[in-house]
């Protein structure tokens, strides 16, 4: 069936599964990465649901594949077998450019090197994926320092990301994903970069929009605060889930 | 080449072997003291063999632009001394007739003759210890010839006599095939034709050739085509040869019994090796003559040192214009550091971290440049070679006339070339690495981008008032001793020496730098005479033109790169029109807005070679405009000149009497010559012997000739004035605009007029004393006026014929200048003077169609060496491939942060082309803007080429679009791989990328 999804003031039409609550959906995933020399497994049949407005950490020791999972649930790698639904919406069958398109609309981004662009300003950072879908400048710009302002650094628009600190990046960072308003936040390892007072202050930020937008998170994280803090905790080893239990939050 | 710039090649030579020394014992102290170091240097080259290979070509540039501006000049030297000694063969000095001044330049054979017996009377005289082994007596003179088998017709071949007995010694006449021929056993009426004689009369074995002396004809016959050379009256390379006979037959022939016109002498010694001899020769000769006036005149050294200095002159061009390429060559070698620094930050702030010392990272790019220094400047050394036998070989074919390019490369060029080119690029490459070592380590090791400094350190300071004080010295002897160089580097060097030590005040560096730089730019670009009071008139010469590219080039940078920040204003309005690309364009300017001195070094690099190729080819095409007009003629429309053996006495009736309709003929002018070596002009009292060619006008061509003049002294109201002056009064006299002393390139052997400068309107009578070096006549006029530099097909001294033949015995040319009716084509009509005038040997031309012809040999010799500073745009190119292909890498996990956040893979790839396009318009823009506008300012200016009244400045357009297409198509090709690569980036692994 057909259905759309709304939020803000964007309207788009994605097919869903039967499960209207469910926006991810990861069906006997596998993964597997060829290093010339030999092939090493990443991801061995993952299976597992997300529901809308979720926070949903993934866990485990590294190399268990929680970043690969990441990217192959976002679009941005491929998988080499299984099925990943997106609202409904299988990514592997789409192209580059569709998919392309969905990721500016429907998602966004939050990584652990904060992934800013040096050469741009705070605002023109933020305000990137409004430009690349099509947003006029002039809203783009308006929509973009609004978020700002919501991330605590409404007075920072014009600065060069070498002219924040580590936790006003990662604000940045988590504004430029926000400002798309998507139904999906990816974070991987959000707070990885950060101090512990720093990084708990982005955790409630995340935890704050969370709540108030009822964005869906996912969160790749080695950090148990986060864990904490999220309604469910994936965790992962040697490629496969081993528990889907609930978080404490 | 023996020297180069006034110093001998082999002083050079030895002096960069030692240079190059010291940079490779530089390098094998690491090998030696700092292993390890070494190793390292070494294994970073294979990392990336693209790379490895697009430094290899950047570094080879300067050492190829060397090499090839050396290899021209020496092929030039050697194709034009194989000429010299093939034609004088085993001739080394003339004897000619000279009554006057002996210390004349004159080497003009065959215009006077004089007494055989004078070769018996020296052969006597001359001490037999002097290094002669061969005297003969010549008669050279110069007639119409037909051949009768086709008709064709050459209106002046030399007629050469030889003496029979003489002619051994002097290696004899061989023909084509190499066989002897005997002088003695031609038949009568035999004569022995040159080649280039041959060819132009279409001439075989056994052609009957009908020649007039003296308005009669006579019938000869080819018995043999011999190679071109003295020999069989091939006096000169341009020449058009002529044909041998016995003396005795010529003599008769000529009406000259007991007469010659020359004795040739022939040292000990081979070809070549017998010039070593020629003053001995002479001074033994000069001893014999005594106090007779004739005079030996070293004919062959003197050949060969004019080869020399032609060889000279064109490798003096190349190197010159080649500097711009050289320039940007280094500011290559710098980016390519600066740009390996930027790939290997993280690992050499970890080898800080583990206790590498600054020094040891700086020995460490340094083994590593020398390496691809060494190979870089051996390969450019050898494709220099090849490129300067392209250029010769092109400028054998614009030349034309059969000339034989001698290709030579030889190991002294070679050798200067790359010891020049590892020597230039060692210095540089140990600046940018010693650059690169001052590294923060912690930012380093994190790979974080350089935090902006709100000052400078204290280095900078110092080298800004260093530069300041250099400049203000460097303005104090510009103005002290008027010399341009000195001046306007100094100018230019301190408001941007005072922008760099203020920038130790905490002063914003946009605004400082942006004002530093126009104040350059203002200077440079002034309208002519405005900025003349800070240093009064300056003397100048083609080295400006290297220095005002830089120095403006330089400032225009500045102010393009502290100002970029503009063209995001620009983004708004793309924005509004290509939304879809807007975040493309975004990118696109913002990172070369972040990365000034990569972006700024890449711009300067276009802005710099675009900047020589537009301002070439502008002056050329304003050039070909001012000096290709229907003035250039004076408004006459055919030339007939003949050699005075046979002159004409009424030109309108000689033609009439041939069959010529003159109807078609509104007016004729005479004008006698005599060349510069035939006539000295000087000023009155003056010590050294100067020259100048003079012309003996007469009064129908001054009535009506339309020769406006540029300067008129004082006391004439109109050019009418001075040249009805100069008709009615025979101590009256107008010079051509050459009298003018010019700098670059002018004679200092030729008469100057000291007291007058271009752009002058008027100037005082100036008395000079012409005389006639061939018999000693004098007479003092006084010069009136300057000729317009737009007449360029008149030059030299003009006094009316009644003054002239007071002076000069005998003119070296007589030219009649005919101006035809309405509707006549001049062309044709120039073809019916010549066949009508055969017998008095008259070639007559449409001025027209010399002027298209001469303006056509001008204009390939432009495009070829627009083509070799072309070259400069592939250092340009190369800069921006390694760039780009850097941006690739150093950008890899922005460029998955893109893909993620929404940008497909054209607007990544469209980003890298539109930010590699911007850098290269940037550079061409700016490069073309100030090229046209220096070029407009010479032009304008009156110091530049006489009265440019009425002549509107032409910009050649198509040209300019053709740099420009070719610099941003290049540079789109280079950039287009690197952008697939960027579009191509796996998301998830460029996010993982580090």
């Amino acid at each position: 069936m057909n259905m759309t999804l709304r939020r803000g003031s964007r309207t788009s039409t994605v097919e869903v599964g039967a499960d209207t609550a469910t926006i991810i959906q990861a069906i006997k995933v596998t993964k597997t990465y060829n290093t010339g020399k030999m092939e090493v497994p990443a991801l061995r049949g993952v299976d597992f649901t997300v529901t809308r407005g979720e926070m949903v950490a993934i866990m485990g020791p590294s190399g268990c594949g929680k970043t690969t999972l990441l990217n192959c649930l976002s679009g941005l790698d491929t998988i080499d077998g299984g099925q990943i639904l997106i609202a409904g919406t299988d990514l592997a069958r789409m192209s580059d450019n569709a998919r392309t398109t969905f990721r500016a609309q429907e998602m966004g981004f939050v990584f652990q090197f904060y992934n800013l662009l040096p050469v741009l300003s705070a605002v023109e950072n933020v305000e990137l994926p409004l430009l690349v879908s099509g947003v006029k400048p002039k809203i783009a710009r308006e929509r973009a320092l609004k978020t700002l302002t919501q991330v605590g650094l409404g007075d920072r628009g014009s600065h060069k990301p070498a002219e924040l600190s580590g936790g006003q990046r990662q604000r940045v960072t988590i504004a430029r994903a926000l400002v798309n308003d998507p139904s999906i936040v990816w974070a991987d390892e959000p707070t990885g970069d950060l101090d512990s007072e720093t990084a708990d202050e982005v955790l409630a930020l995340m935890r704050e929009l969370n709540k108030r937008n009822q964005q869906t998170f996912v969160v790749v994280t080695h950090d148990p605060r986060i864990g904490d803090m999220c309604d469910r905790i994936i965790r992962m080893q040697d490629g496969r889930i081993i528990d889907t239990g609930l978080g404490a939050a | 080449m023996q020297s180069m710039f006034g110093v001998s090649m082999t002083s050079i030579m030895i002096v960069l072997l030692i240079l190059l020394a010291i940079c490779l014992s530089s390098g094998l102290w690491v090998l030696w003291r700092q292993r390890v170091i070494f190793k390292m240097g070494m294994r970073n080259i294979p990392r990336r063999p693209a790379q490895t290979t697009l430094i290899i070509i950047g570094l080879m540039l300067s050492t190829l632009i060397v090499s090839a501006a050396l290899t021209t000049g020496d092929t030039l030297n050697n194709t034009i001394t194989s000429v010299v000694y093939n034609l004088m063969g085993r001739t080394d000095e003339l004897i000619v007739l000279s009554p006057g001044n002996k210390d004349a330049n004159n080497t003009n054979v065959g215009s006077s003759f004089f007494t055989q017996d004078l070769t018996a009377q020296l052969r006597s005289k001359i001490d037999p210890k002097a290094p002669i082994d061969g005297m003969m007596p010549m008669l050279i003179d110069s007639v119409p010839t037909i051949d009768m088998r086709n008709k064709l017709h050459e209106p002046a071949l030399s007629l050469t006599g030889i003496d029979p007995s003489d002619i051994a010694a002097f290696g004899g006449i061989n023909d084509q095939h190499g066989n002897s021929v005997d002088i003695n056993s031609l038949p009568a009426d035999g004569v022995v034709l040159s080649k280039t004689a041959a060819d132009k009369l279409d001439a075989q074995v056994g052609d009957a050739l009908t020649v007039y002396t003296g308005n009669q004809p006579h019938t000869l016959k080819v018995s043999a085509i011999a190679d071109d050379s003295l020999m069989t009256g091939m006096t000169d390379p341009g020449g058009s040869g002529g044909f041998a006979m016995p003396l005795a037959r010529a003599q008769a022939l000529t009406g000259h019994t007991g007469q010659i016109s020359l004795i040739a002498v022939s040292n000990t010694g081979g070809v070549k090796d017998s010039t070593s001899k020629s003053d001995a020769a002479v001074a033994a000769i000069d001893n014999a003559i005594g106090s007779q006036p004739y005079r030996a005149v070293a004919i062959k050294k003197s050949a060969v040192h004019t080869a020399e200095i032609a060889g000279n002159a064109f490798t003096s061009i190349f190197l010159v214009l080649g500097l711009f390429s050289i320039a940007a060559g280094v500011l290559l070698i710098f980016l390519i550091f600066v740009l390996l620094a930027a790939e290997r930050k993280p690992e050499m702030g970890m080898a800080r971290a583990v206790g590498m010392k600054r020094r040891q990272l700086t020995q460490m790019f340094l083994a590593e440049g020398i390496a691809y220094d060494l190979v870089a400047a051996l390969v450019g050394s050898a494709l220099g070679v090849g490129v300067a036998f392209l250029i010769v070989e092109l400028m054998g074919r614009i030349i034309g006339g059969g000339l034989n390019i001698a290709p030579v490369a030889t190991w002294r060029s070679l050798i200067i070339a790359y010891s020049l080119g590892v020597i230039v690029t060692f210095f540089t490459i140990s600046i940018s690495s010693w650059r690169v070592s001052r590294l923060n380590i912690v930012a380093a090791v994190r790979d974080l981008p350089d935090a902006p400094k709100a000052r400078a350190g204290w280095r900078w300071l110092i080298l800004g008032i260093l530069g300041i004080v250099v400049g203000a010295l460097l303005m104090l002897v510009g103005r002290s001793t008027h010399e341009a160089f000195a001046f306007t580097s100094g100018v230019s060097l301190v408001p941007l020496s005072a922008a760099i030590a203020l920038r130790r005040f905490g002063v914003r560096a946009r605004p400082l730098y942006t004002v530093a730089s126009l104040l350059v730019l203002a200077y440079w670009l002034a309208p002519n005479g405005w900025v003349e009071w800070m240093s009064g008139k300056l003397n100048g010469g083609f080295e400006m033109f290297f220095v005002s590219g830089i120095m403006m080039v330089a400032a225009a940078t500045i102010a393009i790169i502290w100002n970029i920040e503009i063209l995001t204003g620009l983004v708004g309005f793309l924005g509004r029109t290509f939304s879809r690309w807007l975040p493309a364009v975004k990118t696109a300017i913002a990172y070369p807005s972040a990365s000034k001195g990569r972006t700024g070094m890449t711009i300067a690099m276009f802005s710099l070679i675009i900047f020589s190729l537009v301002m070439m080819a502008t002056i050329n095409a304003n050039f070909v405009q001012i000096f290709t007009t229907d003035k250039a003629g004076a408004g006459w429309d055919i030339q007939a000149t003949q050699a005075p053996t046979n002159p004409i006495n009424n030109f309108t009736q000689a033609l009439s009497q041939n069959g010529v309709d003159t109807s078609k003929i509104k007016s004729v002018g005479r004008v006698a010559s005599v060349d510069g070596a035939d006539s000295q002009v000087q000023a009155p009292g003056a010590t050294k012997a100067t020259t100048y060619a003079v012309d003996g006008v007469s009064t129908d061509w001054i009535n009506n000739a339309d020769a406006p003049l540029e300067t008129r002294a004082t006391g004439y109201a109109t050019d009418t004035d001075i040249w009805n002056a100069v008709r009615d009064n025979p101590n009256f006299a107008v010079i051509d605009a050459n009298a003018l002393a010019s700098g670059f390139g002018s004679d200092s052997n030729s008469y100057h007029l000291a007291n007058v400068k271009q752009g002058d309107k008027t100037m005082s009578p100036t008395q000079v004393v012409v005389t006639d070096p061939a018999n000693g006549a004098s007479k003092t006029v006084t010069i009136i006026g300057i000729l317009d530099s737009k007449v360029s097909m008149f030059t030299g001294l003009f006094i009316n014929a009644s003054s002239f033949d007071q002076v000069y015995a005998k003119p070296d040319q007589i030219s009649y200048y005919v101006q035809v009716a309405s509707g006549v084509n001049a062309k044709t009509y120039a073809q019916s003077i010549e066949a009508g005038l055969i017998t008095y040997g008259v070639q007559a031309d449409s001025i027209h169609e010399e002027l298209k012809k001469s303006s056509s040999t001008e204009q390939g010799f432009l495009y070829l060496i627009e083509g070799f500073m072309g070259l400069g745009l592939l250092v340009g190119i190369a800069a921006l491939g390694v760039v780009s292909f850097r941006s690739v890498v150093e950008r890899r996990q922005q460029i998955g942060m893109l893909r993620a956040i929404g940008y497909q893979q054209k607007m990544v790839s469209a980003s890298f082309l539109i930010e590699s396009s911007m850098i290269t318009i940037l550079g061409v823009a700016s490069g073309s803007i100030l090229g046209l506008t220096l070029a407009y300012q010479l032009i304008t200016s009156p110091d530049f080429s006489g009265t440019t009244t009425g002549t509107s400045f032409v910009v050649p357009w198509l040209v300019i679009a053709a740099f420009v297409l070719v610099s941003v198509g290049a540079s789109l090709l280079m950039a287009y791989i690197p952008s697939r690569q960027a579009s191509n980036v796996t998301i998830a692994d460029a996010l993982r990328y580090e």
